[in-house]
């Protein structure tokens, strides 16, 4: 199994940490923002497969954070958490282009595969580009092979 | 929030009848009493004028013909003289002579000691010879200068009347027969309807013309007319059951009285058919009355029942709605305050769990405690999240179109209602048939519909039965199917079940609507909803959603 990127976002930070260290324990490079803005600025630095995210939050909330999520690096999955009455906000997300959503406390096993089908959708959309890509260029060849 | 009784509105409807009758009817029937009296004494007082007028007319005639009979005698007496009527050749002359014109039937001429010295008639050899010296009606000429009999019945069986008249020296009279048929004549042209009567009487009460009744004389009660004054009078009297109306005036010079009857019911009769008609109308538009009455409250009340109803409908509404979002912010409130503790505490458990694999089950004492106990921990978080979800679900008000499965959501339902159906001792079966696909749905609407279904289902039990939910699917279409083994819908109303505001429940028990609303959602929803049902046999409603109408829906939610 091949071993992928995820940030998560909560504001819950026992919560956070815990989440962290445990998808870490599963050979994931897993990283952690706190708020929303945080986690945009990670998107723009870093490059993650799948971003774990939590609806309600104090400032940027997630909704906000997916649509710039999406704005940013449209490829990127994100699997949303609601913790509360916000599930309209959960399919507000899906709407959005979010993968999934969960509702907390969740089982983990099922938040684990959800993340791996989430990067698995991610991985087959990437292989599929490269594919168009390479049959654009092999119907259009660059100039350089006259 | 209305519970009025049906006995209200049916004290509402008495009261509203009884009211409007007496304003309407006591006015008409002391109108028409009043009118009725009026009109009887009206009729009365006509009728008491005409019969005095005619006493009074006839007894002018009588008198006129009995004043012009004694002048004809008195004439006769001036003219001639004794000297010239004893002589029985010169008396004959004048009889003929006279006799054609007037009721004369014969005349005869008396000396002084009531001996005939001449005599004029058929009757001489009866009547020449005869001696009135003694006779009172002699003396009582020659004493006041005349006399005139009572009628009676002479030799030829005709009535008539003796007019005797002395000289001015009372020396000698003259005696005449006079014919008393002209009165009878006179007096049948007065009787008045088909029994009205008019006679003369003497003094005495003896009839001196033909009654009509033919009787003899007078009635112990007519004897009270016997009252002999000066022009017309007016009398009512009953004998037995019937009441009759006398004129008498007195003729002949109070000698006699001449008397119209009048029959009082006979002639009323009329003035009671009248009344009959009157009474007919015054019954019959008393009836349109009464029957109008009945129509406009019953229409009125049965409005002011329906608006009543629609009244506790709104107020209920929005009772159940304040009550329905202040539980839902209770329960998201609440959802909030423990998800989030919840799944720290899931995810720490799950962390301990993760690093107890690290470690070497037999370098730790209690090795199968930890591992126990984290489970337990996870085991009661997700029991925990199983409440709050359910709270969650069900303060949720949302609006929006979901993926679900028709399956899922009956299961739902007949979850809600488990203790309703365990109270009512109902059985609940549910049977799903092959494949059933997921549809995209506005799920809360149609779980308000199953629960509205399954709702009237149990009100229609009441007690032990069945209710059968059973889904199927084709191509084309989801096949939603509740039976209940409950008594059925009569067929008078099968076709007003789906009407708003139409419930068989009282006031402020059913609102009437959850069928309405039901039809409403499916019908929204493009699919369709059915009944059928045969009394004691139980209800069968269908609901169809049309797969067609949900692929459209459902891709726009997968996009």
């Amino acid at each position: 199994m091949e071993d992928f990127r995820v940030l998560v976002v909560d504001d819950e930070k026992e919560f956070l940490e815990t989440i962290v260290k445990r998808l870490k324990k599963r050979n994931l490079y897993v990283e952690g923002a706190e708020n929303g803005e945080n986690a945009v600025e990670m998107i723009k630095k870093g490059s993650f497969d799948v971003v774990l995210l939590d609806v309600k939050m104090p400032g940027m909330d997630g909704v906000d954070t997916l649509r710039e999520i999406k704005k940013l690096k449209p490829l990127t999955e994100v699997v949303m958490l609601t913790g509360h009455a916000s599930v309209e906000s959960g399919i507000e997300g899906m709407k959005l282009g979010a993968f999934d959503y969960l509702m907390k406390p969740m089982d983990f096993d099922q938040l684990f595969e959800k993340l791996k089908d989430a990067f698995e959708k991610k991985h087959l959309q990437e292989l599929k580009i490269e594919e168009a890509r390479v049959k654009h260029t092999m119907m259009y060849p660059p100039r350089g092979w006259d | 929030m209305n519970n009025k009784e049906p006995e209200y509105y049916r004290a509402l409807k008495l009261k509203l009848i009884v009211i409007t009758l007496i304003v309407a009817l006591v006015p008409l029937a002391i109108l028409s009493w009043r009118a009725s009296l009026n009109y009887q004494r009206q009729y009365k007082e006509n009728i008491t004028s005409e019969i005095q007028r005619i006493a009074r007319n006839r007894s002018d005639v009588i008198n006129f013909f009995l004043e012009e009979q004694r002048s004809l005698i008195s004439i006769i007496i001036k003219l001639y003289g004794f000297q010239h009527l004893k002589e029985q050749k010169n008396l004959d002359v004048i009889f003929s002579a006279v006799q054609k014109k007037t009721a004369l039937v014969d005349i005869g001429v008396l000396n002084e000691r009531g001996k005939h010295e001449a005599y004029a008639g058929p009757y001489k050899n009866i009547v020449f010879d005869k001696n009135y010296y003694e006779e009172k009606w002699f003396k009582e000429v020659m004493f006041n200068g005349s006399y005139t009999s009572d009628v009676y019945l002479g030799y030829r069986n005709v009535p008539h009347f003796v007019v005797a008249m002395a000289d001015q020296d009372r020396e000698w009279a003259i005696r005449a027969t006079i014919d008393s048929e002209i009165f009878n004549s006179l007096l049948k042209s007065s009787w008045i309807g088909e029994s009205g009567d008019a006679f003369i009487v003497n003094s005495s009460g003896v009839m001196q013309t033909r009654p009509r009744s033919g009787n003899s004389g007078l009635t112990a009660e007519e004897k009270a007319l016997l009252f002999f004054h000066e022009g017309t009078r007016v009398k009512e009297i009953t004998a037995g059951s019937r009441t009759y109306l006398y004129a008498t005036s007195t003729v002949n010079n109070s000698q006699w009285l001449l008397i119209v009857k009048f029959d009082m019911d006979k002639a009323l009769a009329s003035f009671f058919e009248a009344r009959r008609v009157e009474r007919w109308i015054a019954f019959i538009s008393s009836l349109v009355i009464v029957s109008c009455t009945l129509l406009i409250v019953n229409f009125l009340v049965n409005k002011i029942e329906l608006s009543d109803r629609i009244k506790a409908t709104y107020d209920e509404q929005m009772l159940q709605t304040d009550k329905m979002a202040a539980i839902g912010q209770l329960a998201a409130g609440v959802a909030h305050e423990v998800n989030n503790p919840l799944a720290v505490i899931n995810e720490k458990a799950g962390w301990m769990q993760d690093l107890l694999t690290e470690e070497d089950p037999s370098g730790i004492k209690n090795y199968p405690e930890y591992e126990d106990a984290v489970k337990k921990i996870q085991l009661h978080v997700e029991r925990a999240r199983k409440i709050t979800h359910r709270l969650l679900g069900y303060s949720r008000q949302v609006r929006e179109v979901k993926v679900i499965n028709i399956v899922d959501l009956v299961k739902e339902t007949s979850l809600f209602l488990e203790k309703e159906l365990l109270y009512h001792k109902i059985k609940l079966t549910t049977e799903f048939h092959g494949y059933i696909p997921a549809i995209a749905i506005n799920s809360s609407e149609i779980q308000q519909v199953f629960l509205n279904i399954m709702n009237n289902s149990i009100d229609a039990i009441g007690t032990d039965g069945t209710i059968r939910i059973s889904v199927s699917s084709d191509s084309e279409q989801i096949v939603i199917n509740f039976s209940d083994t409950g008594p059925g819908i009569p067929a008078d109303v099968i076709n007003k079940i789906f009407d708003p505001f139409f419930t068989t429940k009282k006031v402020g028990k059913g609102t009437g609507l959850g069928l309405s609303v039901s039809y409403n959602i499916i019908k929204k929803m493009g699919g369709d909803i059915k009944v059928q049902s045969k009394p004691g046999e139980g209800t069968v409603f269908t609901i169809l959603l049309s797969l067609k109408q949900y692929r459209s829906a459902m891709n726009l939610i997968k996009n």
